[in-house]
C-alpha cells in the first residue's frame, strides 16, 4: 500500500506542532522520519494512525483519502516507545486482541496468532502476561500485536529507544524480518541517525513541523540536500567559499588559502556556497597541507582517533580524522597554527543560506 | 469529538447533579419563606448557633493539627518494621463511624466512666473530675480524635516532600534553625497545612452525629436543621447552611486548583526508628507518637470490648439482648440488620455504577468535560448533609414522589453523598490508565466499548471493588441520612444505636456498636489492600 500524506498541520493550542508535512513512501518500502525531539514525529505518526485529528491536510492511502476514518477502520498497526501491552492479557491475548476486535472467528484468531508467535519467536512465552517479559520480549509483543491483523501500514514510533543496545540489533531483525516477510509499507520514527539508516529505504528529516528533506536513505547519508539536515546528520564543520562554473562539470572553489577545482556533477552552483563535512573527514595537516589554517585550541585523545579543533577565520572546525599514534605530536603543536586538510569527496556543498 | 457526542458524555454527571443535587435544591429553595429567611438571619439564637458551630470547627482544626504534626513527621522521617500497619491502624479511627468514636467518650468521660472513675479513687472524691462530657469540648475532642489521622497523613506528605539537599543547604547558607525551618519547612508545608486545615475545618463545620451523641446542649446548624426538619423554617436553615458550606466547598476546590503541591522528594530515604533512641528528642516524640496512639485508639476499642466486660455479659448474652429488644413498631434487631444491609447493598452498588459512567464518560470526552467533572465531582464533598437530607425529603419523600419510609429514599439520600466519594477512588485509578494503553487498542482496531470491556474496567477492577468497599461500609456507618429518613419500620444500624443510647440501653448501643465497627474496619480494610485511593483527600 502506498502511503501519502499531504499539507499536514496540527497545533496544540499556540504551539504549531505540524505545519504541512507532506511525504510519500512506496508500497512496501520503509520511511525513516528523523528528527530532533519535538519537531512533530510522533504527531505525523499519531495522525497517520488516526489518534490524533489534524487540523489541515490529508492522510492518502493507496489514492483514498482516510483523513477522517477512526483508527479501527485505517488497518495499522503501531508499535509505540515502550510497549504499551496491555497488563491484564497474556502473549497470546495481546496478539489477539486486534483480531478480537475486529470480530475475528476463534478459529481464525488462533491460526493467525498461531503464525505471529512464530514470526516474532516467542513461541514458548503465550500464556505469560508482559510483566513476566523482558524488555526486548514485550518489545516483540508489541510487534506481534501491530501486525496479527492484516495491517496497511506499520508505523514505528522509536521502538528501539527504551533498548539497551544488544536489544537493539536483536529487535531491529525482528523489526526487518517482519517487514520482509509481509512486504509492509512502513513509517519508521526515530531520532537516532543511526537507526534511521539502519532501517529507512528512504529518510525524511524532520524540523520545527515540517519536512526538511526527503531522499534515498544512501543519498541522505553521503549528500544531504540541504544544510540544516547535513548539520543534523553530522556535517558539524562549515567554511564559506565563493563557487563558479567554469563548465559543464568543473567548479572552482575559492577559499582562504587560495583556490581549488573540483570535477561537479551537482546541481548548478555559482557564489557563496556552503562546504560542510564531517569531523571524521578533516585532520591536521603535518606537512602543512590542506584548505584552512588557524591556531590549534585542545586535542583530546579518544581511543580510535585524535579529536582536534582549530580556530580558524571562518569559525571553530573539529577534526577527528587525526591517528590516535598523532596524539603527542598534535597535543605539542597546541597554541600554533597548523593547516587542516578536508576530504572533499565527502564533504557537502550546498548553496549558502546564511551561517 | 462533535457537539452531540460531547454532550452525550456529560449525561451521567448531569443525572447525577440533577437527581441528587439539583432538585432538592431547588425544593429548599421553594419552601423558603423571604420573611423566615430575613427572621433568622438576624436571629440572636441563630447568631449563637453559627458563632457555636464555627469555633468549635476552628478549635477542632487548629488542636487537630497541632497533635498531627510531630506524627507526620514521624511518620514521613523513620522507617521500621510494622509502619504500614501502624499507619493503618491509626486511619482506623478516621474510617470508624463517627458515633463509634462518640460512645467511646461516652463511656471514657461518662460521670461514671473509665476515667472520671480512675481519677476519684485516686483523689478521694465521690465528685467526677473531668466534666466535658454534653458541651462543646466533648465535640472539639472527639472531632480531633477522629481527624488527627487525616490531618497526619496529609501533612506526612508535606514532609516527604522535603527534600534534605535543600535542608543541608538551608543549614549552611543561613546557619540558624529558625532561618532553615522557615525557608524550608514551612515552604513546603504551607500548602499541606492549608489542605488539612480546610478539611478538617469543613467536616467539623457539618458535623451532626457527634453533637447529637456527645454535645448535650450544644448543637450546630446541621443539628438544628434536623430538629426542625418537619417545620417550614427548616428551609431558611438549610438554604443559609447551604449557602455557607458551598462556600467553603468552593474555596477547598479554589485552593486544590491553584496550590502547587511538591511530590516527594525522594531524598532522603527514610532513616531507621534506632536513630530516635540516641537522643532524648527522638525519645521524646517516641512518647509522643505512643500516646497519640493511646489517645487515638482507646475510644474505639473500649466501646468495642466494655460491653462484654460488664458484670455478667457474655459476648452471646449481649448479642441475645439485642435480639430481646424492640425497636419501633416491634422491628427486631435481625429487621434492622437486614435492611442496613440491603440499603447499603443498594448504595453500593448505585453509587458504583454510576461513578463508572461518570468517570468514563469524562474520559471518553477528557478536555474541558473531564476537568470540569473532576472539580464538580468535589464540590458535594463537604456539602451540608443535614440540607440535602432536608431537601431528598421535600422533593421526594412528600414532593414529586412519596418515598418517606421507603427504603428507596435511604438509599437515594446515601448515593448523593457517597458517589462523589466512589468517583474520586475511581477517577484517580483510571487516570492511571496509561493514555498508551487507550491510543493501542484504539489504534489495534477497539471501538470505544470494546476496549472499556477488554482493557480499562480489568485494569481499574481493583479500585471498583474497593469503591464498591467502601460505599457499603460507608452506608453502614450513614448517620446522617438514616436519622432523617427512618421511621418506625424502616430503620439502620446507626438510628438502632441511637434508640438505645436515647433509651438509656448503653451497653446494647455500645455491643451493636461494635459490631458495625469490626464490619466497617474489615470492609475498609479489605478496601485499602486493593485501592490506596480510598486516602486520597485532596
Amino acid at each position: 500500500m502506498e502511503l501519502e500524506v499531504v499539507g499536514l498541520k496540527k497545533s496544540f493550542g499556540d504551539f504549531e506542532a505540524l505545519r504541512g508535512v507532506s511525504f510519500k513512501v512506496p508500497s512496501r518500502r520503509t520511511l525513516a522520519l528523523l528528527g530532533p525531539s519535538g519537531c512533530g514525529k510522533t504527531t505525523t505518526l499519531r495522525v497517520i494512525a488516526g489518534l490524533l485529528r489534524p487540523d489541515g491536510g490529508k492522510v492518502i492511502f493507496d489514492g483514498r483519502d482516510v483523513t477522517q476514518l477512526p483508527p479501527r477502520e485505517r488497518r495499522v498497526g503501531v508499535v509505540f516507545q515502550s510497549p504499551a501491552l496491555f497488563p491484564n492479557l497474556t502473549v497470546w491475548e495481546n496478539i489477539a486482541f486486534p483480531l478480537e476486535a475486529r470480530g475475528m472467528s476463534a478459529e481464525g484468531i488462533r491460526r493467525r496468532v498461531r503464525e505471529v508467535v512464530e514470526l516474532v519467536e516467542l513461541k514458548g512465552l503465550e500464556n505469560r502476561r508482559p510483566h513476566e517479559l523482558s524488555r526486548g520480549q514485550q518489545q516483540r509483543v508489541a510487534i506481534g500485536r501491530a501486525i496479527s491483523s492484516e495491517v496497511n501500514l506499520l508505523l514505528l514510533d522509536e521502538p528501539l529507544t527504551a533498548l539497551d543496545e544488544n536489544l537493539r540489533a536483536d529487535i531491529s531483525s525482528v523489526i526487518k524480518n517482519v517487514q520482509r516477510t509481509l512486504g509492509l509499507t512502513t513509517v519508521y520514527v526515530t531520532h537516532n541517525q543511526l537507526e534511521a539508516f539502519m532501517m529507512g529505504d528512504f529518510i525524511a528529516t524532520m524540523f520545527d513541523g515540517l519536512v526538511d528533506s526527503y531522499a534515498d536513505a544512501q543519498t541522505m547519508y553521503s549528500k544531504p540536500p540541504t544544510e540544516r539536515t547535513a548539520r543534523f546528520l553530522g556535517f558539524t564543520n562549515r567554511l564559506e567559499a565563493e563557487a563558479e562554473l567554469l563548465g559543464p562539470d568543473i567548479l572552482r572553489l575559492v577559499l582562504p588559502r587560495g583556490e581549488l577545482r573540483l570535477n561537479w556533477h551537482g546541481p548548478r552552483l555559482e557564489g557563496r556556497v556552503s562546504i560542510l563535512f564531517r569531523p571524521e573527514d578533516a585532520s591536521i595537516s603535518i606537512d602543512e597541507e590542506g584548505l584552512l589554517e588557524g591556531e590549534l585550541l585542545s586535542s583530546t585523545f579518544a581511543g580510535r582517533n585524535v579529536v582536534a579543533h582549530v580556530k580558524t577565520s571562518q569559525g571553530l572546525v573539529k577534526c577527528a580524522g587525526n591517528d590516535s599514534s598523532r596524539y603527542r605530536a598534535i597535543s605539542e603543536m597546541i597554541g600554533r597554527r597548523v593547516a587542516v586538510a578536508i576530504d572533499l569527496d565527502k564533504a557537502v556543498l550546498i548553496k549558502a543560506d546564511g551561517p | 469529538m462533535n457537539g452531540v457526542k460531547g454532550l452525550l458524555t456529560f449525561v451521567p454527571f448531569l443525572f447525577f447533579l440533577t437527581l441528587f443535587y439539583l432538585v432538592p435544591l431547588v425544593f429548599i429553595v421553594g419552601n423558603v419563606s423571604f420573611t423566615d429567611f430575613i427572621g433568622i438571619i438576624g436571629d440572636s439564637y441563630i447568631h449563637r448557633l453559627l458563632y457555636g458551630t464555627f469555633v468549635q470547627a476552628l478549635l477542632s482544626t487548629a488542636l487537630a493539627l497541632l497533635l498531627a504534626l510531630p506524627l507526620a513527621f514521624f511518620f514521613a522521617r523513620y522507617s521500621f518494621k510494622g509502619k504500614r500497619v501502624l499507619e493503618y491502624v491509626l486511619l482506623t479511627t478516621f474510617f470508624v463511624p463517627a458515633f463509634t468514636v462518640a460512645e467511646g467518650l461516652i463511656v471514657l468521660l461518662g460521670e461514671r466512666g473509665a476515667i472520671n472513675t480512675f481519677l476519684s479513687i485516686l483523689l478521694g472524691t465521690e465528685e467526677p473530675v473531668i466534666k466535658i462530657l454534653y458541651s462543646m469540648w466533648a465535640v472539639v475532642l472527639a472531632h480531633v480524635i477522629y481527624y488527627v489521622p487525616l490531618a497526619a497523613l496529609i501533612l506526612e506528605q508535606g514532609f516527604s516532600s522535603i527534600d534534605q539537599d535543600l535542608v543541608d543547604a538551608a543549614r549552611v547558607f543561613s546557619g540558624s534553625l529558625l532561618r532553615t525551618l522557615r525557608a524550608v519547612y514551612l515552604n513546603a508545608l504551607a500548602p499541606y497545612m492549608v489542605a488539612a486545615s480546610l478539611l478538617v475545618f469543613a467536616f467539623s463545620f457539618i458535623t451532626y452525629s457527634t453533637p447529637m451523641l456527645v454535645g448535650g446542649r450544644f448543637t450546630t446548624m446541621e443539628v438544628e436543621i434536623y430538629a426542625t426538619r418537619f417545620r417550614p423554617i427548616s428551609s431558611s436553615l438549610a438554604l443559609l447552611q447551604l449557602s455557607l458550606t458551598l462556600a467553603i466547598s468552593t474555596v477547598i476546590i479554589l485552593f486544590r486548583e491553584r496550590s502547587y503541591f511538591p511530590p516527594p522528594a525522594g531524598y532522603p530515604a527514610e532513616e531507621p526508628i534506632s536513630r530516635l533512641l540516641s537522643k532524648p528528642s527522638g525519645v521524646l516524640l517516641l512518647v509522643y507518637v505512643m500516646a497519640i496512639y493511646v489517645f487515638e485508639i482507646s475510644p474505639v476499642i473500649i466501646p468495642m470490648i466494655n460491653p462484654f466486660f460488664e458484670a455478667g455479659q457474655t459476648p452471646l448474652g449481649v448479642f441475645r439482648g439485642l435480639q430481646e429488644f424492640k425497636f419501633g413498631f416491634g422491628l427486631s434487631f435481625n429487621d434492622i440488620l437486614y435492611q442496613s444491609l440491603a440499603v447499603a447493598v443498594v448504595v453500593s452498588t448505585v453509587s458504583t455504577t454510576l461513578s463508572i459512567c461518570i468517570v468514563w464518560s469524562s474520559k471518553v470526552s477528557g478536555g474541558f468535560v473531564e476537568r470540569a467533572t473532576s472539580v464538580l465531582m468535589a464540590l458535594p464533598l463537604t456539602v451540608s448533609r443535614s440540607s440535602l437530607a432536608l431537601g431528598m425529603l421535600l422533593s421526594y419523600g412528600f414532593g414529586i414522589t412519596k418515598l418517606y419510609g421507603s427504603w428507596v429514599l435511604m438509599a437515594l439520600g446515601q448515593s448523593a453523598v457517597i458517589t462523589p466519594l466512589a468517583t474520586r477512588v475511581i477517577e484517580a485509578s483510571w487516570s492511571r490508565v496509561s493514555r498508551e494503553y487507550r491510543e493501542a487498542a484504539d489504534a489495534h482496531g477497539a471501538t470505544t466499548l470494546f476496549r472499556l470491556i477488554r482493557i480499562e474496567i480489568p485494569l481499574v477492577l481493583p479500585a471498583l471493588i474497593a469503591s464498591f468497599l467502601m460505599a457499603f461500609s460507608s452506608s453502614l456507618s450513614d448517620f446522617t441520612f438514616s436519622t432523617f429518613f427512618s421511621t418506625l419500620n424502616l430503620m439502620t444500624l446507626p438510628v438502632a444505636v441511637n434508640i438505645l443510647i436515647d433509651t438509656r440501653r448503653l451497653s446494647l448501643a455500645l455491643a451493636l456498636t461494635s459490631l458495625i465497627t469490626t464490619i466497617v474496619v474489615a470492609v475498609e480494610v479489605l478496601g485499602s489492600q486493593l485501592s490506596r485511593e480510598r486516602l486520597r483527600v485532596m
